[in-house]
Formats: structure tokens, sequence, C-alpha cells
């Protein structure tokens, strides 16, 4: 009995550390984020194109549109082939396949993502400027990067949505006569809808807070992209870059950048665990 | 005169097990025609074939022939969808699809290519009031189906499948999850779609066989053991096996 009170209390210690750790690095980021912005009025900050942290220029709008623009077309990109590949894993070939196939998607989300910018770089980028042309370096390269980065995470997260799915519904609409195709369409994603739903808001979590692949294959310019051809910077990428050699201010405005790359992935965990929630009580009878 | 469904030397076998064993029965037109046995007896089986679900089982072999208005169901020309529209089907558990009542009746139509508003709007008015469920969801039409209570939730996947106008309704233990006031109301609703369908139900309840049907067939152990006027199965079972089937010796 007294052993098992230690045990708990030891445990208890070590979450309630883990728990604090991410309450002090919040703080934190608040602390030394949040002064800049007031400073420089969060108008400026939030809807100033101009960075140039040398003369006191800190507006990180063209970041916020580099990001927004690459998470966007990546996220296109993730869910056409993720969502897809779930369909066809849970939907239409064999269970043997399927059961080898998942492992192997999911193995993806091991692979570092500096390798995905590695091979990025070597064998994207150049394809674009070749045959699109502009820099390469892009938008387009970074979704297409990002993309493949986030399927692993729709993949997997779609699949066990269409999975808890009852096969009664399957079986309903089959003996109605409906196709295979039709009963996917017309009844399972409909049911699973919540579920894909915080499969793809996950996965834009993830496009969103990638670094170093972006870096590698963005171009990093600080202007507002005008199409998908056109080089960005992206929050994630603006904090590596300078951070190594920001003081002061400029150090201050990278954790405003922080901040906001913080609150915006805040919000999209919130709408996807609500989602998954709303997700877990529809689809049962009474 | 000439039967709605009929088999020959049916046999089927999943991997090892021989679940049905030259299984010979001839369905009446019009009329209800009941399936007992015990639990795994291949009575489900048996309903399954004639609407040709058990292929999608894997390991499903089947032998024999299966005729439906003395067409063979498995010859090469048959259209899978066309045939499950013809020979519809309820399940077990109510088994609504998480929409809307109107799209849960619908659903059949759309899928077999109806579009037109009107023919939908329709079709569900006559499906829902032939399972008189008009009156308690006129309303309701476009609320989700699955707030409907279980009897109202069954009757509406019988709905759903009178809205693509079968021929032939198989029914799969439909009242199995109800209470028996609602069993009651499914087993008046059955009586009165016989005119109209070929009905089929496979019951582990004999006393609901011997309400609703008027032929009934027992199985035991993948084999057909006696069919013929439910009353005379009941009174004067010529099998030793029905007879204490029906008296309650097992089962």
């Amino acid at each position: 009995m007294k052993q098992d009170k230690l045990i708990a209390l030891a445990l208890l210690m070590v979450a309630f550390s883990a728990v604090s750790g991410l309450a002090l690095i919040t703080v934190f980021i608040f602390k030394e984020g949040l002064p800049i912005i007031v400073k420089t009025g969060p108008g400026n900050f939030f809807l100033s194109s101009d960075w140039d942290p040398s003369s006191g220029n800190f507006g990180i709008f063209s970041m916020i549109a580099g990001s927004l623009a690459v998470t966007v077309c990546a996220m296109v990109i993730g869910t056409v082939f993720g969502l897809g590949l779930a369909i066809v894993l849970g939907e239409f070939c064999p269970p043997g396949l399927a059961a080898i196939l998942k492992p192997v998607v999911e193995l993806l989300a091991g692979i570092p993502s500096v390798v995905y910018g590695f091979v990025g770089v070597v064998t994207i980028v150049p394809l674009i400027r070749t045959y699109l042309g502009g820099p390469g370096l892009s938008v387009l390269a970074s979704s297409i990067v990002l993309g493949i980065m986030v399927l692993p995470t729709v993949t997997s997260i779609s699949m066990d949505a269409l999975r808890a799915v009852p096969r009664s519904y399957w079986q309903g609409s089959i003996a109605l006569g409906a196709t295979k195709w039709q009963t996917t369409h017309m009844v399972m994603l409909k049911a699973a809808k919540s579920g894909i739903a915080a499969a793809i808001i996950l996965g834009m979590g993830r496009a969103v807070g990638e670094t170093m692949a972006v870096i590698m294959v963005a171009g990093n310019t600080l202007e507002v992209p005008h199409g998908i051809l056109d080089p960005v910077r992206t929050l994630t990428s603006n904090i590596a870059l300078e951070m190594g050699y920001a003081s002061g201010q400029h150090r201050e405005a990278l954790f405003a950048t922080g901040v906001t790359l913080f609150v915006i992935i805040m919000i999209l965990n919130t709408v996807a665990l609500v989602m998954a929630r709303r997700g877990a009580g529809e689809g049962r009878t009474r | 005169m000439d039967f709605k469904i009929q088999t020959q030397d049916l046999n089927l076998t999943y991997g090892k097990f021989h679940a049905l064993k030259d299984v010979q029965i001839q369905i009446k037109p019009q009329s209800i025609t009941a399936i007992i046995g015990p639990s795994g007896c291949g009575k489900s089986t048996l309903l399954r074939c004639f609407n040709r679900m058990n292929e999608l089982i894997k390991g499903v072999h089947i032998t024999g022939r299966i005729h439906l208005d003395g067409k063979d169901i498995h010859s090469p020309d048959v259209d899978l969808t066309i045939l499950r529209r013809r020979v519809g089907m309820v399940f077990q558990k109510p088994n609504p699809f998480p929409l809307s009542v109107f799209d849960n009746v619908t659903y059949g139509l759309r899928v077999h290519g109806v579009r037109r508003r009107s023919e939908l709007e329709e079709a569900v008015e006559s499906s829902l009031r032939a399972t008189w469920l008009w009156d308690d969801v006129k309303d309701k039409l476009w609320g989700p189906a699955l707030a409907l209570s279980a009897e109202q939730q069954q009757r509406l996947c019988i709905s759903r499948v009178v809205a693509v106008r079968p021929e032939v309704l198989l029914m799969d233990e439909p009242c199995s999850a109800l209470d028996p006031i609602a069993t009651g109301h499914i087993e008046d609703l059955m009586r009165s779609l016989a005119d109209r369908y070929t009905i089929v139900i496979v019951t582990h309840n004999m006393q609901q066989a011997a309400r609703v049907a008027s032929e009934c067939a027992f199985m035991l152990l993948g084999e057909l053991v006696e069919f013929g006027p439910t009353i005379r199965i009941f009174e004067n079972p010529k099998d030793k096996r029905t007879e204490d089937y029906v008296s309650g010796h097992y089962g």
C-alpha cells in the first residue's frame, strides 16, 4: 500500500513537471514576444510587409501570407492524395494489401524533414524551374513537399474515421443496389465527415509548423506571393533563419512571430479536437 | 403455380464450413414465408443468397441454382444493382444512414439515378405512408434519421427499401432489436405489405413465424428439414427434428 502511494506521488510529479514545462514555455514565448507587438502596434506588426530589423521595421504580413499560401496549397495536395489513399486502402483494396500499405504510409512520418527538403531541392525545384518557369524555389515546391509530409497524418486519421463507421451502413447501402463507390461517397464519407475534417486540420497544423523542409524549397524572400511560382518566406522559416544573429528588438520580434504561430496552431488544434469529439457522438443508434 | 423464388441443390460453403446443404425451397409470390431454426442453422445465409449479399464475404462458394421469376440470378447477364433493387433487404439492427429522413428514403432512388425533385418527394410520401411512418415524421423529414426511436428507425429502413419498388422483401430478424409492442406493429406492417410484396422473414422466434407467415421452413445445421404451410409445420410436423424444435425440446 505504501509503495502504491509512493509510485502515485512520483507519477504525479512527472506528469506535473511535463505540464508545467509546457506552461512555462508558453509564458516565456508570450513574455518575450508580446511587448514588441504592443510597441509596434498590432496593426503595423500584422498588416505591414515591411520587415527590416536593422531599421526597426517589424511587419510580418508577407510571412503570414506566405505561411497561408503554402499551407492552403499543401492541404489541397495533402487532402486529395491523403483522403484518396484512405478511401482506396479502407474500401477498395484487399485487406491484406491495406495491412501492408498503411504502415508504409505511416512510416513516411518518420523520415526527417530535412530529407524531404533535400529531395525537394534536388528533384522538385529543378522540375518546376524547367517546366513551369520562375526560380523553382516557390509556393508550389513547398506545397508539394508539405503535401507529401502531411500524407501520413491525413491518411491514417481519415482511415480510422472511415473504419469507425458502422459496417451496417455499408451493408444497407449495398443491399439497396448501390455500387461500392456510391456507398463510399454517399454514405461512408458523410458518416465519417467530422473525423476527416479533424484529419485535415491536424495535417494543416503540421504544415503550418513545418520549418526545415520549407526553408530549403521556399526561396525565403520577403514578399507577398502573387502566384504559386513565386518564392515565399513562412513564419517558421523567419524564426529559424534569423534567430542565430538576432538580438534586442529583433529577437523580440522573432518571438512575436512565434506567438503568432502559436495562436494559429492552437486555434487549428482546438477546432480539430471539437470536431473529433462531435464526430464521436454521431453515428450511433439510440 | 409460378414461384417467385425457387432454389435447386443450393450448396454454400464458407471456407471448409458447409453452411447450406442441398437446399430446395419454393417461395410463393405475395405471401410471407418464414425461415426458422436455431442460431447457426444457416437461415440468414439462405436469405442472403436471394440478393447475393453472401458474395461480399471472402471465401464463400455457392453451387446450385436460384431462380427469381424463373430466371437464374447467377447468370452472367444479371445486373447486381438491379437484382438488389428487385430484392430488397431489411436488417436485424435498424441501420438508417446518418442522413436526414428524406435522404434515407430517397437513397435507393438516387443511387439508381432518379434526380427529379417531384418524383423523390412523391416517393418519400408514398413509402412513408406504406410503412405508417408518414404522420410521425412528416414534420421531421429534414431532421436526422438517427434521432428517431428504434421502431421508427426500423420502419424507416423498410420505407427505404419500399421506395425503390422491390418485388421481394427479405427481412433478417427485423424485430430482434425491438420491444414486444414495436414488434407487434412491425408484424402488422408486414401483413399489410404482403399483398404487394413477396416477403421472406428469418426469425428465431417461432411465435412470430406462426403469427405472420403462411409458409414456414425449418432449418437445422445447414439443411432444410421441412417446408410447408405454417399451420402444418407447427401442428403436424412430419420430421421428428421439426417436432422437437417446434415443441421446444431444443433451440
